[in-house]
């Protein structure tokens, strides 16, 4: 459904694009990134924090991160202070491209079973459509920072994927 | 590389968003669709005007459909009438259905050379990442649509690939 060579360069398309809404966000004050702009998670700054625990979520189960604690806070709560949530999204950035560059088509084969802490019940899935499923997450959420720094002032980075270096 | 599933699979997911956001964006004014409200195609209108055309655009490369007379600046404004938009829209998403059922693993490897508006020369790539890219455009935008959705307090639908029915 999906090959190594996709998620190499789905990996890299998140890595550019964070680096350009991060370096936007940056340009605003704290409370310009923690203003509740009525998206779904709020603010900006608790949209990317909810990016964040997506991906080490699916992440645990696609490259055995380590798993979130129980009772971890989220959203907003998973990476309260910025320059955290800064360190922390580059590392991840750098831990999914290296994840892409090792991952095999076996890896993109057949079903993944996990339970949910947030449903509370076992799923079973095709991997394919989960791990595509972690891009499209990350897009869509991006989207909807872009649409906040875009009102607060800030200036993204081209976003459509032919573009990228 | 992708695989005709995933087109499948992307095909439905677009469809499936459309429609939570469009029925979201009906329950407002046509004043609030077009509102200003600072995202990078400005307005709700203008966003989910701006995906359709591109998605015309692309769909013209892939599967011959008539090349929209707007392009990248006045995409926003391609079709003013919010009930022709919609219309549109649905008429879309059943043929981008169709045309990735219609698709072949031989199509998605091979190459695509086209010519954009107002250059002199060809572009030329694999077609397997422009598809990826048609796919990830139309989540970007809605992720803007769905925050400014948010901010005029509707509520669209889930919007994680795997919660898709």
């Amino acid at each position: 459904m999906i090959t190594p060579q996709y998620v190499q360069v789905m990996a890299r398309y998140n890595g550019w694009q964070n680096r350009s809404l991060y370096l936007a966000a940056s340009t605003l004050d704290d409370a310009a990134r923690r203003l509740d702009r009525g998206a779904f998670f709020g603010s900006i700054h608790s949209t990317l924090s909810h990016i964040l625990l997506g991906d080490t979520i699916w992440m645990s189960r696609f490259d055995g991160w380590e798993p979130l604690q129980t009772g971890t806070p989220d959203n907003a709560g998973f990476a309260p202070d910025w320059a955290d949530l800064v360190t922390r999204r580059r590392a991840a950035d750098d831990r999914i491209i290296d994840w892409a560059g090792r991952v095999e088509p076996t890896d993109l084969n057949g079903d993944l079973s996990w339970f949910s802490g947030a449903m509370g019940r076992d799923f079973t899935k095709p991997r394919a459509l989960l791990v595509s499923g972690m891009f499209n997450h990350q897009t869509h959420h991006r989207g909807q920072v872009h649409a906040m720094l875009t009102a607060a002032g800030a200036t993204p980075d081209d976003t459509d994927l032919p573009f990228m270096e | 590389m992708i695989s005709v599933e995933y087109c499948q699979g992307l095909a439905g997911y677009n469809q499936w968003q459309n429609q939570s956001l469009y029925r979201e964006a009906t329950r407002l004014s046509d004043v609030q669709r077009r509102e200003d409200c600072g995202a990078f195609f400005k307005s709700i209108h203008g966003t989910l005007c701006h995906i359709l055309c591109a998605d015309h655009i692309w769909m013209h490369r892939f599967d011959g459909w008539e090349m929209p007379k707007a392009r990248g600046d006045d995409s926003p404004d391609w079709i003013a009438s919010w009930d022709d938009l919609q219309a549109l829209r649905i008429a879309s998403d059943e043929r981008l259905i169709s045309w990735a059922s219609g698709l072949n693993a031989d199509i998605l490897a091979g190459n695509l050379t086209w010519r954009s508006g107002g250059k002199t020369v060809d572009n030329s790539a694999a077609m397997w990442g422009l598809v990826v890219h048609m796919f990830n455009h139309q989540t970007h935008h809605r992720g803007q649509v769905h925050a400014m959705l948010t901010g005029f307090d509707m509520t669209p639908d889930e919007t994680d690939i795997d919660f898709m029915k």
